[in-house]
C-alpha cells in the first residue's frame, strides 16, 4: 500500500517537472541536434529514463540540473550513434544520391549539361515565395541524413566549421567535400523542380 | 605537357569543390590561382559558384525562421510525456 501511494506522488511530481521544465529541455535538444523530431524523442527518452532512475536523484541538486544531466548524456549518446551510422549509410542507403552527383559531370570531370544561365538574381523573391520554400525543403529532405545535418548545421548550430566537424565526428575535408556534393544534388533538384516547372 | 596542362587548369568538378573548400578552410596559394584562373574561363562554374553563395544565404534565413517556429512551447510534447509516464 505504502509502495503504491509513493508511486503516485512520485507521478505526480514528475507531471510537475514535465509542465515546468519540458519547454527549456526540448529548447536546448533542438538546439543541440537541429531536428525537431529527434529533440522531442530525446526529451521523451530523458523523462523516463529519468523516472525509472528516481532514486539517483539527490533533493539538494535540484531537479532541473538533474534532468540536464540526463538530458546531455542523451544528447552525446544520439550523436554516437549518428558518427556509427554514417559510413554505413554513406555507402549503402547514399549510392544512388553520390551517383546522381557525379551524373552532373561527364568523364572528363566537365559539366554534363552545362547550366550557364544565372537564375539566382532575386534572393528576396524566392525567400519570399512559399512555393519556392516548399521544393527546396523537399530537395533537401531527398538528401542523406548526414548530408543534410551538415548542410544545414552552419546555420542551425550558429558555430565555426571546427566545432561543427567536431559535433558530425568528420574531418574538415570530408565537410567541405559533403558541402559540395548535397549542393550540386540541391542545385539539380532546383533545377528540374522549380526553374523548370 | 599534359602533367603542366592539368596543374594549370582544373576540371569542373575540383573547380567547383575548391570552392566549396575556400568557405571551410584556406585554399593553398596554388589552388588559388588554380581558382581564380578556372572562374575567369568558365561560365558554368561561375554560375556554381553564384549559387552557392545565394543557397548559404537562402538557407540562413530560412533555417533560422524554421528554428524560431520549431522552437515554440510544445504543449503536445508534454501531453505525450506525461501519458507516457502515466502507463508506466
Amino acid at each position: 500500500m505504502m509502495i503504491a501511494k509513493e508511486e503516485i506522488s512520485i507521478k505526480q511530481q514528475f507531471h510537475h517537472w514535465v509542465l515546468e521544465y519540458t519547454d527549456d529541455m526540448y529548447r536546448w535538444a533542438l538546439h543541440k541536434v537541429s531536428h525537431k523530431h529527434t529533440a522531442e524523442d530525446i526529451v521523451q527518452d530523458t523523462f523516463l529514463s529519468a523516472y525509472s532512475a528516481v532514486t539517483s536523484f539527490k533533493e539538494n541538486s535540484g531537479p532541473k540540473t538533474w534532468l540536464f544531466s540526463i538530458l546531455n548524456r542523451k544528447i552525446i549518446d544520439h550523436y554516437r550513434k549518428a558518427a556509427r551510422n554514417i559510413e554505413e549509410r554513406e555507402y549503402i542507403g547514399n549510392r544512388n544520391v553520390i551517383e546522381n552527383s557525379n551524373e552532373l559531370f561527364n568523364e572528363y570531370d566537365g559539366w554534363n549539361e552545362s547550366v550557364t544561365v544565372d537564375f539566382w538574381n532575386d534572393e528576396q523573391e524566392l525567400l519570399d515565395n512559399h512555393q519556392f520554400l516548399t521544393v527546396l525543403s523537399n530537395c533537401i529532405s531527398k538528401l542523406p541524413a548526414q548530408w543534410e545535418t551538415s548542410l544545414t548545421a552552419k546555420y542551425l548550430l550558429e558555430k565555426d566549421s571546427k566545432s561543427i566537424c567536431k559535433e558530425l565526428n568528420i574531418t574538415p575535408s570530408n565537410y567541405w567535400q559533403i558541402l559540395h556534393r548535397a549542393k550540386l544534388v540541391l542545385k539539380k533538384c532546383l533545377e528540374t523542380n522549380w526553374f523548370n516547372h | 605537357m599534359k602533367g603542366i596542362m592539368s596543374v594549370v587548369f582544373l576540371t569542373c568538378k575540383k573547380a567547383t569543390e575548391l570552392v566549396e573548400k575556400r568557405v571551410i578552410n584556406k585554399l593553398s596559394p596554388i589552388q588559388f590561382i588554380q581558382l581564380k584562373l578556372h572562374l575567369a574561363l568558365c561560365d558554368a562554374c561561375i554560375v556554381y559558384e553564384k549559387f552557392s553563395k545565394k543557397m548559404d544565404n537562402i538557407l540562413a534565413v530560412m533555417l533560422k525562421n524554421k528554428r524560431i517556429t520549431d522552437a515554440q512551447p510544445n504543449e503536445e510534447l508534454k501531453q505525450k510525456i506525461k501519458n507516457k509516464i502515466e502507463s508506466l
